[in-house]
């Protein structure tokens, strides 16, 4: 091969661009070539020039960190709708569904709180009014078929002997226009109420808290009950149990 | 892209791409401009980065586009980036023993005062090559020119900064007055 091939060669020799078998005939040629290897080591110095001279500029902490801030921030709008996949348009669907859901959120939890507030209004006037039952007994037997004919269902009462509670009687009351029964039951100086209604839609689970007075609430067998007294919340736990246990 | 992903990848060529940022625009100032918006644009356009191809040579073609669509850059463009289709010519270089032209130092400050005076599309096809140490493939890849044409910029590149040097060079060019006067002569 002439040397003016090799020549031509240099560069991309000293470039890594030769293949395997280019770059060994060079290293053949080289140590045998004055010329060829004074112009290699021209280059050399050529590449290492510029490499030195090139590198020469640094970007400083101040605008390194004002990109870095730059991307991450930027990562993270994007990963919050792009990890899941999001296009615009569906950002503004999730928007709108969120809005919703909140809304029914926010729906739900202020019709659970003004049922609430009906159901210890039920409570309390209950407790203030002059006659507070309209079947005065001790006697289940007697107050649970005083509420045949008057409810749209039927439940048991529990028997209560050897516990603090005591019956007192039984009204009917309503709540979103449905008749239900309400119990009323006495444990040392606290009265307690117990509302029995059919569990269906417009009767919410309402257990929760309005100043001294708790309401505790479940369900079994298509009746939802609750117990609502200002007593301590662990004293009235077991008439739930019994009235569970009955029913 | 995964924008983490991104992040990886793109933060740690934040001081080459500063580099020859500055290298194009010739200040600090716009070298920050252009970096950041060659990030800006890499991370609007990530979805289009295809992940088995060179992440380098595309966030470096983009800031090159960046470049030369900016007034600086469309300035440089009318008279720079003229492509050269021609061949690779190299002239024979030599004259003088690899000792001596191993021991002479080139001064840093001649050659970054010549990379400066070079022609831009020069300037930038070498520091590629020579402080990025881009492969052939990815200068092409990265300046959207063919492997031809990387090969004989690079070598023109080379023969200009040779000159804008020779006072450092005078050895090479010693050598290649010698050559071309035995070639017009023979």
């Amino acid at each position: 091969m002439r040397c003016e091939v090799f020549a031509a060669q240099l560069q991309l020799y000293l470039d890594d661009e030769l293949s395997v078998e280019q770059a060994r005939r060079m290293e053949e040629h080289l140590p045998g070539c004055s010329q060829c290897t004074a112009a290699l080591a021209a280059t050399m110095r050529l590449k290492r020039g510029v490499r030195l001279a090139g590198k020469q500029f640094k970007s400083s902490d101040a605008f390194r960190k004002k990109m870095e801030h730059q991307l991450s921030s930027s990562g993270r709008r994007s990963s919050w709708l792009g990890g899941f996949g999001l296009r615009p348009l569906a950002a503004g669907a999730l928007a709108l569904m969120l809005l919703v859901v909140l809304s029914g959120l926010w729906w739900k939890s202020a019709r659970a709180d003004a049922q609430l507030s009906e159901l210890i209004d039920l409570h309390v006037s209950t407790l203030a009014s002059q006659f507070p039952v309209d079947v005065q007994s001790e006697d289940r037997h007697t107050v649970k078929p005083w509420f045949q004919g008057r409810i749209p269902f039927s439940f048991n009462i529990p028997e209560l002997n050897g516990t603090p509670f005591s019956l007192i009687g039984g009204r009917v009351v309503y709540l979103h226009q449905t008749a239900g029964a309400q119990l009323l039951y006495a444990m040392k100086q606290h009265k307690i109420s117990v509302l029995v209604f059919q569990d269906r839609a417009g009767v919410g689970d309402d257990a929760g808290r309005r100043n001294a007075v708790r309401v505790s609430s479940w369900t079994k067998d298509g009746l939802r009950y609750f117990v609502i007294s200002d007593a301590d919340q662990k004293e009235v736990a077991p008439l739930a149990e019994l009235l569970k246990a009955a029913n | 892209m995964d924008p983490e992903l991104f992040n990886q990848l793109a933060l740690p060529l934040l001081d080459p791409l500063y580099n020859m940022a500055h290298w194009l625009t010739g200040n600090r100032s716009d070298a920050e401009d252009l970096v950041q918006e060659t990030f800006a644009k890499a991370l609007k356009g990530a979805d289009r980065f295809q992940p088995e191809t060179n992440f380098r040579a595309w966030i470096f073609r983009i800031m090159r586009n960046t470049f030369l669509t900016s007034r600086a850059g469309l300035a440089v463009r009318m008279t720079s980036f003229l492509d050269d289709e021609e061949g690779v010519e190299e002239r024979l270089q030599g004259g003088d023993t690899p000792e001596s032209a191993l021991l002479l130092k080139l001064d840093q400050e001649a050659v970054r005062r010549a990379l400066a005076e070079l022609d831009i599309s020069h300037r930038e096809v070498l520091l590629l090559c020579e402080v990025e140490e881009m492969p052939y493939r990815e200068i092409a890849e990265t300046l959207s020119i063919p492997m031809g044409t990387v090969m004989s910029r690079i070598s023109r590149a080379r023969r200009a900064l040779r000159q804008l040097l020779s006072p450092e060079m005078k050895i090479e060019t010693k050598a290649e007055t010698n050559t071309e006067t035995k070639r017009r002569t023979s």
